[in-house]
């Protein structure tokens, strides 16, 4: 076992550790960080195949229990009716994410005030918008400025992907109820961005984007953060955080990429493993000072997961649309985002416009609904779908309840002997209510739109893809994890910048607002150098 | 990955036959069923445990065996299709298994991919080009007021 000392262990190598990772960079202080994951090649990603849609089901699948690689852990979820999606890898999620790259509402940092439920964040919008505006300039973001739906930005944007002939039925559709719709944030870049190449529509931005368009943080941040000197580990996988007689992080125990125990000790530790990697290790970091777990004085570390429920309702039209062609966004609706006591629930949801469908996801889609059957109807049946679909997914708010956690699972673990996470969530009566609203106006406007046939499903399944709040945000160290500026209240070396330190989930995808405010905890502690554990 | 090799000729004639119901061929649209040599070949390849594989087809023969006596690759179409179904009711995940290797296998067909009118080939490093789509469409929701709600 090796035993060496860095100045600062990055935990986990994705979204937010490699904003993380770069924003400290700056300060030349030693920054090593580890990653359970490889470094990608995109050359190998699905979509050079042609079985790319048949590795999506399997290898490259977005649920680790499918998925099975040896850098995923597996995850006791049979206690939940929306099941994980991740990829363990440099990148983390973004190698597989959809690159939807919202911001939030300034409203969703005050949802207690404004409807009095949940908490308020410790911090607003106003402290965000500047690292907002350097993610994106980073990531590289496609869209249009001036969307009524948010305040003026400052962003940097490449123009918009195209609205494609499924924008303009849907975006006819919007018009003909005087709905709001907007081109869509996209972490996708439609011209040359950073040396990198522009979107070329090969529809498979859920495998890995092979041209390098999307922007998966592997290829946004981690270049830069290299060049800047942080060394990354990459296949090491960290057992546990370890504290020394004060109190303070030691630095961690790991795994190396051929299963050698090895330690390494930091003066400062931030865990970056996303909303059930983290709870997950510092549930597993026990010891005398801290029976519970790391950092878990508040007893809520691991406690009030959110996921952003999805609803998907998709159309049939008689007309051929985009199909398989472009990355499946263009557009989004915020006409039900912000409460309104009306609708028989609090909070509310963005309609994500998605362009349509591969020829396999076709055909499972047909089957899974009976619309596509076996037999000589098959044909007829396909090809009344295929090309002819268009829809969206309703990505809807999720308030933090203490139920819904990330424990550890008493007897299943990963290849290491690490103990795996387990999910416990059920769906509260406000997120059902809020998806049946979502289906019925998605519904309005497919048909609005000249759709022929919907259908529809909620919650999806397979889209536990946001994983947040098992680490919170907060001000009073017995009702949140972290401080205003992400350090553990407990452990005053110790810092968390990953979606689980959100306190409440927005209707919006997390991951613009992951890495800002990563980016944000990193200027904290850089302008704190001096009096960092005080 | 490759399991191809893990099937035996019974469990394969069993899974063109399965797999011809589920796609039969098609004179019409100029398609081959999935039942095709070469599909087939790519349905047994895509699973990722043969056992798996070869434990739904053991479960399809047993329906076939107790109705009539013998392998589902004999009977008659339409005693094909019953027994099918009854698969699909009892065995709902040995069904989805293989349905879903079928549909995996027979859309990247460049047979079946002609016949959609798309290239037979992957998506990189060609792309695709949809249109641009008209942008003015835009135009009246730029017009509209502000709709989020101020937060201080
Ligand atoms: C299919 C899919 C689609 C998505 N689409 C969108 C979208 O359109 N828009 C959006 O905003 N978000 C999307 N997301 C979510 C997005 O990917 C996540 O929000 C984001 O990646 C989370 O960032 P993070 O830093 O919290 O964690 P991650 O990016 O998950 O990174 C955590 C990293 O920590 C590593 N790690 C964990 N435990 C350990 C350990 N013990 N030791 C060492 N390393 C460890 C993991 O391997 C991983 O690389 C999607 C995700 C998926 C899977
Ligand atoms: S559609 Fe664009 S972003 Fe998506 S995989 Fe293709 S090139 Fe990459």
């Amino acid at each position: 076992m090796s035993d060496q000392t860095v100045d600062v262990l990055i935990i986990g190598a994705g979204a937010s550790g490699a904003a993380m990772a770069w924003s400290l960079a700056e300060t030349k202080m030693h920054i090593v960080c580890l990653e359970q994951g490889p470094l990608m090649n995109p050359l190998t990603y699905p979509s050079a195949s042609m079985d790319w849609e048949q590795q999506a089901a399997g290898e490259m699948n977005t649920n680790p229990n499918v998925r099975c690689l040896p850098s995923d852990y597996p995850i006791n979820e049979d206690e939940s009716p929306i099941k994980i999606a991740n990829f363990n890898a440099v990148g983390g999620g973004t190698i597989l994410y959809a690159g939807h790259f919202p911001r939030f509402h300034p409203s969703d940092f005050r949802v207690n005030s404004l409807d009095g439920v949940a908490a308020d964040w410790p911090i607003d919008y106003a402290a965000l918008a500047p690292f907002y505006a350097e993610n994106e300039r980073m990531t590289g973001v496609a869209g249009a400025p001036g969307d009524p739906a948010y305040p003026q930005d400052n962003a940097t944007r490449v123009p918009p992907l195209p609205l494609g002939q499924s924008g303009e039925v849907l975006a006819k559709g919007f018009n003909k109820l005087g709905w709001h719709w907007w081109p869509s944030d996209t972490a996708i870049v439609t011209e040359e961005y950073d040396g990198r190449a522009p979107c070329i529509n090969l529809g498979a931005c859920g495998t890995g984007c092979a041209q390098g368009a999307k922007g998966s943080s592997d290829i946004t941040y981690w270049p830069h953060a290299l060049r800047a000197g942080v060394e990354l580990r990459t296949r090491c996988r960290v057992r546990e955080i370890t504290v020394g007689d004060d109190g303070m992080a030691t630095g961690a125990i790991y795994y190396d990429g051929d299963g050698k125990e090895q330690r390494i000790n930091a003066h400062v530790v931030i865990m970056a493993c996303n909303g059930v990697g983290t709870p997950r290790l510092l549930l597993n970091s026990k010891s005398a000072q801290f029976p519970d777990g790391l950092a878990n004085s508040s007893g809520l570390v691991g406690k009030n997961l959110m996921f952003h429920p999805y609803a998907m309702i998709q159309g049939v039209f008689d007309e051929e649309l985009d199909g398989y062609m472009g990355p499946h966004k263009a557009i989004r609706s915020q006409e039900f985002y912000e409460t309104d006591a009306d609708r028989g629930f609090v909070r509310g949801y963005t309609l994500e416009i998605q362009r349509g469908m591969a020829p396999v996801r076709t055909a499972m889609t047909g089957l899974r609904h009976q619309r596509i059957r076996w037999g000589e109807t098959h044909h007829d049946d396909y090809r009344r779908m295929f090309k002819r679909m268009t829809g969206m997914v309703a990505v809807c708010e999720d308030l933090p309840e203490a139920h819904n956690q990330v424990t550890l699972d008493p007897v299943l673990k990963d290849s290491d002997g690490i103990p795996a996470p387990k999910i416990t969530y059920t769906l509260s009566d406000n997120s059902k209510r809020m998806m049946d609203h979502a289906v019925g106006k998605a519904t309005e406007i497919l048909k609005a739109a000249g759709a022929t046939d919907v259908i529809s499903e909620a919650p999806l399944m397979w889209g536990g893809w946001h994983l947040m709040g098992t680490a919170r945000m907060g001000k009073n160290p017995e009702t949140s994890v972290v401080n205003e500026w992400g350090r553990s209240h407990d452990v005053k070396n110790l810092f968390i910048v990953d979606g689980s330190i959100f306190t409440t989930s927005a209707g919006v995808n997390p991951t613009n607002t992951i890495q800002a405010l990563a980016l944000y905890v990193a200027d904290q502690m850089k302008s704190r150098l001096a009096t960092l554990f005080d | 990955m490759n399991t191809q090799s893990a099937i035996s000729n019974d469990d394969m004639h069993t899974l063109a036959a399965l797999a011809n119901v589920i796609i039969p061929p098609s004179a019409a649209y100029a398609v081959p069923g999935a039942g095709d040599p070469d599909i087939c070949k790519g349905i047994a390849a895509g699973a990722r445990r043969a056992e798996r594989l070869q434990r739904a087809l053991g479960e399809l023969n047993a329906i076939a065996d107790a109705a009539h006596g013998c392998l589902f690759q004999t009977l008659s179409d339409s005693e094909k299709m019953s027994v099918a179904e009854q698969f699909r009711d009892q065995h709902a995940s040995s069904a989805g298994l293989i349905e879903a290797l079928t549909m995996q296998a027979y859309y990247r067909d460049p047979r079946v991919m002609a016949s959609l009118g798309m290239d037979a080939r992957p998506p990189f490093p060609e792309g695709y080009k949809p249109p641009e789509g008209d942008w003015s469409l835009l135009d009246p929701v730029r017009r509209r007021a502000p709709l989020f709600r101020k937060a201080d």
